[in-house]
């Protein structure tokens, strides 16, 4: 079982440098390193995250407000050009439907009231969940 | 032009269907309606409606079902001059299981995943469903209709509604779209959307 809350926390690190330009920045770079990726995100609804899709599945998901990059390990290692990923909490994924993650909901929200978890724990178990349980409880 | 025969599938609602006159003074009656919210040409309209385009008369209908079209439907079902309209979409039963949470049998309402997008204030930048509309029921209704017309993009979808304005998105524009948002396990909850680009 891997800890999702330290990995959010030691996102923090990069929150002081963090903006919406950066982010449009983020998107743009990516776009452009690799154009057959696709951004999701409906930020006038209050999404808190940005899905990435290369060929319909997911390989990567983008806090809007907190500087991590949860990426798809195989994506990842591809061989392309990412210098332009930086100033942001890296975390390698190799499944986002497997459930291998845990997290602290009473440190998250002192730590990181960025978050806002938001479902159920019948939805959601918080002790075994996967990144894309995270990002349903988050979104 | 035809007089009789013009039809046009609109998901979620059912083939529309009667002369190319009928259709277009439903159209134009809504684009007269809607101007403000939708920047739509009377004339291209028009040539959609002669089936040049069927996709963007799709479109077309699908915008002007969830923006008002029925209105100006049902305006002229009044006047016996109605199109036909057969549904092709029937959402499954609703009913509360053992726990007492809201399901239509293949998905279960997340209530609690609800109650950010029901707080009736849009100032934390989340959208609001508006006071009035049966946010639960139209969640499952939208899950339901997201696997008949297989919308999901991963575990979100976004759906039209029928019924018209269902919220405001976090920049307090109406909307008749939702998000919703699925767990593999089969819990959803839903936020108004912004209308798709």
């Amino acid at each position: 079982m891997r800890n999702l809350t330290c990995e959010i926390i030691k996102s923090k690190e990069y929150q002081k440098t963090w903006s919406k330009e950066k982010l449009e920045l983020f998107i743009k770079l990516w776009g452009q390193v690799d154009n057959s990726v696709k951004f999701d995100c409906d930020i006038q609804s209050g999404e808190q995250w940005i899905r990435v899709f290369k060929d319909n599945v997911i390989v990567g998901m983008l806090g809007v407000n907190i500087p991590m990059l949860l990426l798809n390990e195989l994506y990842e290692s591809s061989n392309r050009n990412y210098n332009f990923i930086k100033d942001v909490h890296v975390v390698k994924v190799i499944n986002f439907d497997a459930n291998s993650w845990n997290i602290d909901l009473n440190i998250i929200k002192l730590a990181v009231p960025e978050i806002i978890w938001h479902a159920s724990l019948d939805a959601v178990n918080p002790e075994c969940m996967s990144i894309n349980d995270f990002w349903y409880a988050t979104v | 032009m035809k007089e009789e025969g013009w039809q046009y599938y609109i998901p979620g609602y059912g083939m529309l269907k009667g002369g190319y006159n009928l259709l277009s003074n439903a159209f134009n009656t809504y684009y007269s309606m809607y101007s403000t919210i939708a920047t739509l040409d009377a004339n291209k309209i028009a040539y959609w409606l002669g089936g040049y385009h069927a996709q963007a008369a799709e479109d077309l209908a699908i915008m002007a079902l969830t923006s008002g079209i029925q209105k100006a439907v049902e305006a002229f079902t009044v006047e016996g001059k109605a199109p036909v309209t057969e549904p092709v979409f029937e959402a499954p039963k609703i009913y509360s299981n053992n726990k007492g949470q809201l399901t239509n049998g293949t998905y279960t309402l997340d209530a609690k995943g609800m109650e950010i997008h029901q707080t009736g204030s849009t100032t934390s930048g989340k959208s609001q469903f508006l006071f009035g509309v049966n946010a639960e029921k139209a969640t499952l209704d939208a899950a339901a209709y997201a696997d008949a017309n297989n919308l999901w993009v991963g575990n979100k979808a976004k759906v039209p509604v029928a019924d018209g304005i269902v919220g405001v998105t976090g920049s307090g524009q109406p909307t008749n779209y939702i998000n919703v948002y699925k767990t593999n396990t089969g819990f959803i909850h839903a936020s108004p959307a912004t209308l798709p680009k």
